[in-house]
């Protein structure tokens, strides 16, 4: 029972790791129209800088503070010179999001190395506490902080700045938004600014548990896009209760009944999920009356 | 002497020539029309002459192929967000209204520029549409389709436009409730400068309401002049 606890609580903490990638996913999704799965990738790429800074000798915490900057660069730039020009239909961009997500990956192989994979130090204090037989590791309950104050920062984004109303505005009616001012572009740049901090931040976490490597991050994305579908794929908040049912169930699985079977449950789920509710858990929320 | 000449000449929104094409059909075909500061213009036609289209050309949704749209004598720019914070307000077609976001938040959307008028005007429509302020709390999508109008009209005033363009103005009003709705339009726009260009079908209360009525007919405006002749304007 309190392995099983243990393997619950370490699955919440990893369940709000794939609910932030799933909650980026959705955001961009909602904000510039097209589901960019490049942010994995993003997030790889951005926790090299970070190692590579390390390496030469900086300590970890001001590598990670310049890595933060570069991320929030990085993703403004994503946005300006890979996403923006050459407008074109959303398919088209879907495109370039996928050549996006594979030349980061081989950029990562030429830039860094083919000695991957590293191990990566964790930012986070190890060992950890007993509650009650339950083992409690230090490091998941300062993610669950973490991602808990980000969301709060969301929450308090859309419901208090103009920036963040008009986050709403634009993911709900695009061109109404425009009709009452709202520059999409220079939110879109907001977004993806947000989203590459936030991606870099899942790489700083995920790297000391599994390893840094250019495909790292390819299995966290697949259940994040499990997540996203679970919650409603445009329900932001539902992304997390998706984050964690996922983080949990996998969790065990893979416990239980060897960890071949992880991907395969996170599926499953999200297959069961549509059988049952076609819009996902929150997707139908939306309010409609003619 | 001449520079207020030319001021009064091109105060408010005027469109000389407007062409619009849908792959290769012309909508509108050299479209003219002025709306003066605090005045009331109402635009009616058929189904598919091109009324929402002309709020659209206005606005930047809808690609011009020609002509010159100015405000203030100042050539208005073609994305919409610049058009909105040029000062022209437009209620679409259908409300635009935020289902998901509360009143008042639809309502902070809609102050898309600051303007030291903005506590008065504000006053006046919550004075306007009591109704809007009573359900300030609720969100938009439960209101029902004449509440929706108020809170789409409320919120396109609160920005102190120069011109407010109006689409469907009657969709889902009561005849009461549109009557109050109209009266209070042309009110606010009459006290604050406001021009108010009105879209809809139904002619009658154009031309009760407005100072001036146009129709709409193969891509192109006249004065519509005599409000009794319903027959020869639609069927000419």
């Amino acid at each position: 029972m309190g392995l099983a606890l243990s393997v619950i609580v370490s699955g919440i903490a990893f369940g709000l790791l794939i609910g932030m990638l799933a909650f980026i996913l959705v955001f961009l999704y909602k904000t510039t129209g097209v589901a960019n799965f490049a942010v994995g990738n993003i997030g790889m790429f951005e926790t090299f800088i970070v190692y590579e800074l390390w390496k030469d000798g900086m300590g970890l915490w001001p590598a990670a503070g310049i890595g933060l900057v570069c991320s929030a660069v990085f993703g403004v730039l994503i946005y300006q010179v890979v996403l923006r020009p050459f407008g074109g239909s959303q398919a088209n961009t879907l495109v370039r999001t996928v050549a996006l997500f594979l030349l980061l990956a081989a950029m990562a192989d030429v830039f860094f190395g083919r000695d991957q994979p590293y191990h990566f130090p964790s930012l986070l204090p190890s060992g950890g506490t007993k509650v009650g037989g339950v083992l409690l590791r230090w490091s998941d309950l300062i993610t669950v902080g973490i991602v808990l104050v980000i969301v709060t920062g969301f929450v308090a984004m859309f419901r208090y700045t103009r920036t963040g109303l008009q986050f709403l505005a634009v993911a709900q009616r695009p061109e109404t938004a425009r009709l009452l001012g709202v520059r999409a572009t220079r939110l879109s740049t907001i977004a993806y600014m947000l989203a590459g901090c936030l991606a870099l931040l899942i790489g700083l976490l995920l790297a000391p548990k599994q390893l840094l490597f250019s495909q790292m991050m390819n299995p966290i994305l697949l259940f994040a896009f499990a997540a996203a579908v679970v919650g409603g794929f445009t329900s932001l908040g539902g992304t997390f209760v998706g984050g964690i049912i996922i983080g949990v169930a996998t969790d065990l699985v893979s416990t239980y009944l060897g960890s071949d079977l992880t991907l395969a449950s996170a599926l499953a789920i999200m297959l069961l999920t549509l059988a049952v509710r076609p819009n996902g858990l929150f997707g139908t929320a939306q309010v409609r009356r003619l | 002497m001449t520079a207020v000449s030319e001021e009064r000449a091109g105060a408010g929104l005027s469109i000389q020539d407007l062409h619009v094409r849908f792959s290769g059909a012309r909508v509108l075909d050299g479209l003219s029309l002025a709306v003066a500061p605090g005045e009331i213009v109402g635009l009616a036609g058929r189904n598919g002459a091109g009324k929402t289209t002309t709020l659209r050309a206005i606005s930047g949704l809808a690609a011009r192929s020609g002509g010159v749209i100015s405000l203030d004598g100042v050539r208005l720019p073609a994305r919409p967000e610049a058009v909105a914070r040029a000062g022209v307000a437009h209620v679409p077609e259908g409300r635009g209204i935020f289902a998901d976001l509360t009143v008042e938040e639809n309502i902070r959307l809609g102050i898309v520029r600051k303007v030291p008028a903005e506590r008065t005007l504000r006053g006046a429509l919550e004075e306007a549409f009591p109704a809007v302020v009573r359900l300030r709390g609720q969100k938009a999508g439960r209101l029902s389709g004449g509440e929706q109008q108020m809170v789409a009209l409320f919120r396109g005033l609160i920005g102190s436009p120069r011109v407010l363009l109006v689409d469907e103005m009657s969709l889902g009003l009561s005849p009461r409730a549109l009557r109050t709705a109209i009266e209070a339009l042309a009110g606010l726009g009459r006290a604050h400068g406001i021009g108010v260009l009105v879209v809809d079908q139904n002619s009658r209360m154009l031309h009760e309401h407005c100072d001036r009525v146009h129709l709409l007919n193969d891509g192109r405006v006249r004065l519509w002049e005599d409000a009794s002749d319903i027959a020869s304007a639609y069927f000419a």
